[in-house]
């Protein structure tokens, strides 16, 4: 089953372009951390599409269509960086 | 996506820094009133391009060491070690980061307003009760409706008077669509009138509102005020201040600002900081750039008009 993702109540986001369709720049805190991530391009549209509440396939579906290249690739990728946003608490998936 | 830091533009950086601190102090139950900077400009800077500045947020009293509390554990320190709200008279703790955390920047835990007469606990619940929903970060944040912050604007010019940005955020204020009985009417719960006016009477457009306003209008001019908008030397602003203590309590405020805390005196000259014997010569220099002061300082609260109230 395709996980569905979130964004915690324990993380603050600011974006920095990609309000009309641009590229989107996003920079994140986990708050409590001294630490600050700036996710820009495909990592960005990622974590947006995820933090909004997509499940897996929907996000995939959507980075597909945006992005020219190998679908598998893409899926590949993009799988990839949903765990590591997963494993770092900037998204949460049930 | 690296754990390491990473150097965002200020204003970005600056809001997740509010936004981190109205969750972390949110979820601890204490209540938490962002003021100054995004609360200015998201009303009066369409154009975005006013500096952020620190993270600036209103506490009630009781709860600023709870406050201190869970900031701390999040990594937040005095920015100036042992000063704090009862070793020093500023009206806030500055907290930050260690430097070079991706984390920085400063916060600014004020448990009072300067300007504000009333006492810091019941002001605060006066606030409280006006406040309004925003977000910062995406998080939701408590904000002052418009006329808490139109009042709170003018007595942080009124203090700041030599600042350009806060001249300008006047200038804007007075531009704007603000309910100025709304405003003297609070600025009278809090008695507040006297840095209110002085504040208001920087600018042309700010005599106009005082003047359209009995309760400002009528109002007698406080040489406190007067003298911090003169951009009067502090020692001047501190003679009007203890001519309105009341006389029992004097002695005991004369001493404090003569002798501060050792923690005060090493922020304000650090030099102090080196060994016992270096704090002993800063004492000494303070006495002494005291009693220099004091000629310049009679001479402008009697050009401000006698430093009576």
């Amino acid at each position: 089953m395709s996980p569905r993702y979130g964004l915690p109540p324990d993380v603050g986001h600011v974006l920095l372009s990609g309000a009309d369709g641009e590229a989107a720049t996003v920079a994140l805190c986990r708050y409590g951390r001294a630490e600050r991530y700036l996710l820009a391009g495909p990592a960005a549209d990622t974590w947006r599409l995820a933090a909004a509440g997509a499940d897996r396939t929907t996000v995939l579906d959507r980075l597909r269509t945006r992005y020219t290249g190998d679908p598998d690739e893409i899926d590949a990728a993009a799988t990839a960086a949903l765990a590591q946003l997963v494993g770092l608490g900037l998204l949460t998936a049930r | 996506m690296s754990p390491d830091p990473v150097t965002l533009p200020d204003r970005v950086a600056t809001e997740l820094l509010h936004g981190e601190v109205a969750h972390l102090l949110g979820t601890a139950g204490i209540p938490v009133l962002h003021v100054k900077g995004p609360t200015v400009i998201r009303w009066l800077h369409p154009d975005g391009r006013r500096q952020w500045g620190d993270v600036d947020v209103l506490l009630p009293p009781d709860r600023v060491d709870d406050a201190r509390e869970v900031l701390a554990a999040c990594g937040f320190g005095e920015l100036f070690p042992g000063v704090d709200h009862r070793s020093s008279e500023d009206h806030s703790v500055v907290l930050a980061r260690a430097a070079g955390s991706a984390g920085g920047g400063e916060v600014d835990l004020h448990h009072r307003f300067p300007g504000i007469g009333l006492a810091p606990g019941p002001a605060f619940a006066l606030l409280w009760r006006r406040r309004v929903p925003d977000r910062l970060a995406h998080t939701p944040v408590w904000f002052p409706d418009h006329p808490t912050r139109a009042l709170l604007l003018v007595l942080n010019t009124a203090r700041s008077a030599d600042l350009a940005q806060a001249r300008d955020d006047l200038r804007r204020l007075l531009r704007a669509d603000v309910n100025w009985d709304a405003v003297a009417a609070l600025g009278a719960e809090l008695d507040a009138l006297g840095a209110l006016r002085a504040g208001l009477e920087l600018e042309p457009g700010g005599a106009g509102v005082r003047d359209s306003h009995a309760a400002l209008r009528d109002f007698p001019r406080s040489p406190e005020w007067q003298l911090r908008t003169a951009g009067a030397p502090r020692t001047a602003v501190r003679w009007a201040q203890l001519r309105a203590v009341p006389r029992r309590r004097r002695p005991a405020v004369l001493a404090r600002w003569l002798v501060p805390d050792p923690a005060v005196l090493r922020m304000r000259d650090p030099r102090a900081a080196a060994g016992r014997a270096a704090l002993v010569r800063a004492y000494a220099r303070r006495l002494l750039d005291g009693v220099r002061s004091v000629p310049p300082a009679v001479r402008a609260v009697r050009q401000a008009g006698g430093g009576g109230r």
